[in-house]
């Protein structure tokens, strides 16, 4: 197990006592999370780890705001996401958390740099064309900024994900399996571009993943197992 | 906002096929709505426009006797001072000219007509100069039409009963002419003086004699209209023979000739509508899983979820925009087939177009029906949740209550709403439009469940069918909502297909071939008692063959069950029944009935005279007993030339109106009008069509004072009126097949997406593009087959009953035309699935397993 982050470092997410489960048709509820917790520092990598069906991409809706659970508590940047109201939370994380998906989830018909700029547009900030050029060249697709997600591979379009979650300059950076639907090369460039862009930035992510070498490039981890944080 | 702008014109210029598809099938649905509308909104403009033109007058008074000097002079006194009265007579007589005879509608003015609107006349005639000739001497002011109906030009002389008239002046625009196709016997102007010489103002001529006033200006008809109606009564001691008409009055009843015609058109157009937003629904849904997930993702990037579905309601509003602009200019491009369809049924003059409001309103229907036909998918996207990004499958989770499940089924009732609302606007009232749209549902929910029904036959048979077959009832079962939804929107449209044919052969049969009966071909009124054995000879030695004259006695109904006729009206009659406005009805009395007649209740009438003590029998028609609220065993009193009779109600008949014969709604026992003065009436039969004209011709010159109409001549327009107005039926019929075939292309082309994994698994399995096309074809060519089936067996089923109820059971079953209509059903169904499809079907199997 990693060593949480000491006392003296600043604690961005912070996750007690976190529990959830679904009901199922027999009745008898899925416990999925029955108590896990972490605690991340600013600036730390974090990935957890666990079999197929073990919580994974429930813990990582939980810590993106995306669901509640039914206990516990998570604090991002000193704020609970548990006791915000809809509205508020769903403004907390357009602010605070970026997210990079597995499947990309790009806007099909918006390009490039549209898909990029599109949640400084929706918190309402300004988005300057500088500063959109500047994360696609970040990411190296600086070149195909005017590009549909339908004219870009794979690993361009995971690309393009990555810079519209950095594009809010967020607190928290949340990766489900980001390298789960690309071949291995391009899965490995993926990696280290998101790797040396959040020690570039200084980001705090946690990833989820089962691959054991993604793991073990971020600075701790954690495994989920029995709905417990190991 | 910008980005909201961005998204939202993205998403519709990024599907064009959805788009096109979208907004042509919704502006389809609303084109046809919208030339009915425009259609009544002209018509209404322009009743409004010219209706004191067309009636002459602010106000009339009009009676089948001369108006008294006191009756005319309380019209001057009440309609105040500055106003100017004019009067005329008008009648139905034989008119013979130099080649034939025919029946023409006279009218005699005074120097004092038009009190409105202005003659416009042939060459140098002017105004002044024409009506004082018209008075001075025996001449007629004619149109040319009504010239070439008589055969007679200028200077030639027409006879009118025992006088001859000069035709002197030609008419070009008659502003009083209501709908130039329907009246029937061309119209001729007489000066008033002249018209005594011709010997056909006389007892037992029915002649209807008028007081035409104009008001002084800034004055209200109807109040004048009430004070004159009430001032009348009392004069006459409670019932009075004169009616006051207005205009308002006047636009009712032109508006009801059409009108009614125009609502049924409207409520077919909203068959059409209905079609194409369901069609709309399904192509919507189309679009689902893309949108769901590009919703998912704005919330998952911070958007508010009011804002997110913002988007795609503010998208369907700006299809339903363009649909309603495109469905304004389909109607523009359209209206004047509608007035060819039309022509001959509309007011001289009538321009045909779209008004502002008609324009707005179908901008409202479509911005708003875009929006809440589309409202059980809109649903579904509201319930999206940005956690199902991180699940592996794109689907929402399954609906986990009722409630949820039953979401998209209320999602529809504000479409049905605005059904409702719609319908009572064209229907004139909220319950037609209940109706219309209860009955709507009640047919597409039975539909519905047949389609239910039938699905699960599929699953029995399934099993007992070799492969092609089994996948095709398979996969017509397994996705039922899908299969239920096509031939539910089929057999509606072709259900409408299928009625109007039906309707007007129906309609055509009936009006010219009565069953079992021969038709005449002449019908001859006024017939004075002395000319009965002059007639019986005119017809002896063989060829026409003269009917037993039947006797026309005129009279009062003065009381019904001890009470006073105006109050029984009052109490038991529709207000709109114009029939029982009128205060003078005539009666008859025959040995037996005629072959056009049955006694469908009661007993028959006594074969003995009525001796003259206690109370005769009556024979009631059933329908004019229905009106006037009068049941077997009712007593009623008659004035019948001053002198009070007391009959009772003893049977109700059935009477075949079109076969043309002399009918009567009030039958008495025979004896009770021996000693009233009468007129008779008859009907001439087997008349060769070479020697109508000269018939017509002899009898008129022979008989000047009897009125010969000509019964085949009458048919034919009849016919042809039917003719024009099921044309306008299957031209809205035809709008409702188009949307119907819409959302079959939708449905087909959802399904095919929907199982586009299955059908590549199909081709690499082995199974050519022929088999997985034939496959395809076979599936919807089957509903296709079904829903015709089903439309032809309610089609029928519905035409069947209404000839039961309304037309005496005169009905046939057209087989050439049922087995067209289902074999038409499956063979476009089939091909417009497979051209649905046809995108998928040709992708390489490898690209579609990515």
């Amino acid at each position: 197990m990693s060593a949480p982050p000491d006392r003296e470092e600043t604690v961005l997410v912070q996750v007690d006592n976190l529990g959830k489960s679904y009901a199922q048709p027999d009745g008898e509820p899925l416990v999925v999370l029955a108590g896990a917790a972490l605690s991340l520092a600013a600036g730390e990598t974090l990935a957890i780890t666990g079999q197929s069906g073990s919580g994974k991409s429930t813990l990582m809706a939980l810590l993106a705001g995306l669901d509640r659970p039914d206990s516990g508590r998570i604090l991002v940047a000193g704020r609970d996401l548990v006791g915000m109201a809809e509205a508020e939370l769903t403004r907390f994380r357009a602010g605070h958390i970026g997210i990079v998906f597995q499947q990309f989830h790009l806007m099909p018909h918006l390009s490039a740099e549209e898909n990029v700029s599109l949640p400084l547009e929706l918190l309402g900030r300004p988005s300057p064309p500088e500063g959109i050029d500047a994360l696609l060249d970040r990411v190296g697709l600086a070149a195909r900024r005017r590009h549909l997600p339908g004219q870009l591979s794979g690993g361009e379009c995971q690309r393009v994900a990555i810079a519209r979650a950095l594009a809010v300059a967020p607190d928290l950076l949340l990766a489900d399996e980001p390298t789960g639907n690309l071949d291995v090369a391009t899965g490995r460039s993926v990696a280290d571009l998101l790797f040396h862009l959040a020690e570039r930035e200084r980001m705090t992510m946690i990833v989820v993943t089962h691959n054991e070498a993604l793991a073990d490039r971020c600075t701790r981890r954690l495994r989920l197992e029995r709905g417990l944080l190991l | 906002m910008r980005v909201w702008l961005r998204l939202g014109w993205r998403e519709i210029v990024r599907s064009p096929r959805f788009t096109t598809l979208f907004v042509l099938n919704l502006a389809l649905g609303l084109a046809g709505f919208l030339l009915i509308t425009a259609f009544g909104g002209s018509l209404g403009r322009h009743l409004d426009d010219n209706l004191r033109e067309m009636l002459g007058a602010d106000l009339v008074l009009r009676s089948s006797r001369p108006l008294t000097a006191d009756e005319q002079a309380m019209g001057r006194t009440l309609a105040g001072p500055g106003a100017v009265q004019a009067e005329q007579l008008s009648f139905y007589s034989m008119v013979r000219g130099p080649r034939l005879a025919r029946l023409a509608r006279v009218v005699a003015v005074d120097a004092a007509h038009p009190l409105y609107g202005r003659l416009a006349y042939a060459g140098d005639a002017v105004h002044d100069q024409v009506i004082a000739t018209l008075q001075r001497e025996r001449t007629v002011l004619l149109t040319r039409e009504a010239a070439r109906a008589l055969a007679v030009e200028a200077g030639e002389t027409l006879t009118i009963g025992r006088a001859d008239y000069r035709v002197a002046f030609f008419l070009e625009r008659d502003p009083a002419a209501e709908f130039s196709a329907i009246d029937l016997a061309p119209k001729l102007f007489l000066g008033l003086p002249q018209v005594r010489e011709s010997g056909l103002i006389r007892f037992g001529s029915r002649v209807s004699y008028q007081t035409l006033i104009r008001l002084p200006a800034n004055t209200d008809a109807a109040t004048v209209a009430a004070r004159l109606e009430k001032a009348l009564a009392a004069a006459a001691g409670g019932e009075t023979p004169v009616r006051v008409a207005t205009t308002a009055e006047v636009n009712r009843r032109l508006g009801q000739v059409v009108g009614f015609f125009a609502e049924f058109l409207g409520l077919a157009s909203m068959v059409s509508l209905f079609l194409a937003g369901l069609a709309a629904g399904h192509l919507f849904r189309e679009q689902l899983r893309a949108r769901r997930r590009e919703t998912a993702i704005l919330l998952s990037l911070g958007a508010r979820r009011a804002a997110a579905l913002g988007l795609h309601t503010g998208v369907l509003a700006v299809l339903g925009l363009a649909a309603a602009l495109l469905a304004i200019l389909f109607a523009w491009l359209l209206l004047p087939l509608f007035a060819f369809l039309f022509r001959g049924l509309l007011p001289a003059g009538l321009h045909l177009g779209i008004g502002p409001m008609d324009a707005a309103l179908v901008v409202v229907v479509g911005v708003s029906g875009s929006f809440l036909f589309c409202l059980p998918v809109s649903l579904r996207l509201a319930a999206v949740q940005p956690l199902h990004l991180l699940q592996q499958t794109a689907e929402a989770p399954p609906a986990q209550t009722a409630a949820l499940r039953l979401l998209p089924l209320l999602g529809l009732l504000p479409a049905l709403g605005l059904l409702f609302l719609l319908a009572s606007r064209l229907g004139g009232s909220l319950f037609s439009g209940a109706v219309f749209t209860g009955g709507l549902v009640v047919l597409l929910g039975t539909l519905f469940l047949f389609a239910r029904l039938l699905l699960a036959g599929c699953r029995l048979l399934a099993v007992r069918v070799g492969l092609t077959l089994r996948i095709v009832l398979r996969n017509l079962y397994r996705n039922r909502l899908a299969a239920a939804s096509l031939f539910t929107a089929l057999a509606a449209a072709l259900l409408l297909v299928a009625l109007i044919p039906q309707a007007e052969r129906g309609l055509q049969a009936e009006v010219s071939r009565p069953e079992g009966m021969e038709l005449p071909d002449l019908f001859l009124v006024d017939i004075q008692p002395e000319q009965q054995q002059p007639l019986a000879d005119f017809f002896a030695g063989g060829g026409p063959r003269l009917s037993d004259p039947a006797p026309m006695v005129r009279g009062r109904i003065v009381r019904i069950n001890g009470v006073p006729f105006a109050d029984w009206r009052q109490q038991h009659v529709d207000s709109e029944e114009r029939v029982f406005r009128r205060t003078e009805f005539n009666f008859s009395s025959r040995a037996q009935l005629d072959a056009s007649e049955t006694v469908v209740r009661g007993r028959p009438l006594s074969s003995e005279p009525w001796t003259g003590e206690g109370v005769f029998e009556i024979s009631m028609e059933q329908q004019f007993s229905r009106r006037l609220g009068v049941a077997i065993g009712d007593r009623m009193v008659f004035d019948i030339q001053g002198i009070e009779l007391e009959g009772e109600v003893v049977n109700l008949r059935r009477v075949r109106w079109n076969s043309f014969q002399p009918n009567f709604f009030l039958l008495f026992q025979r004896g009770v009008l021996d000693e009233a003065p009468r007129t008779y009436l008859a009907s001439v039969s087997r008349v060769k069509a070479a020697d109508k004209v000269e018939l017509t011709r002899r009898l008129s010159a022979a008989f000047p004072n009897l009125s010969v109409i000509d019964v085949s001549q009458v048919v034919e327009q009849l016919g042809a009126i039917a003719g024009r107005l099921a044309g306008a039926l299957r031209f809205m019929a035809g709008l409702a097949m188009v949307t119907g075939l819409v959302a079959v292309f939708a449905i087909a082309r959802q399904e095919a997406l929907r199982r586009e994994r299955e059908l590549n698994l199909l081709r690499v399995l082995g199974a050519s593009v022929g088999r997985v096309r034939l496959l395809t074809m076979l599936e919807f060519g089957l509903v296709g087959a079904a829903a015709g089936l089903s439309a032809v067996l309610l089609s029928y089923a519905a035409s069947y009953a209404v000839a039961w109820l309304l037309f005496d059971r005169l009905w046939r079953f057209d087989w050439p035309a049922a087995l067209l209509l289902c074999a038409g059903a499956t063979l476009v169904c089939a091909g417009t699935a497979l051209f649905a499809a046809d995108s998928v079907l040709r992708r390489r199997p490898v690209a579609l397993l990515g």
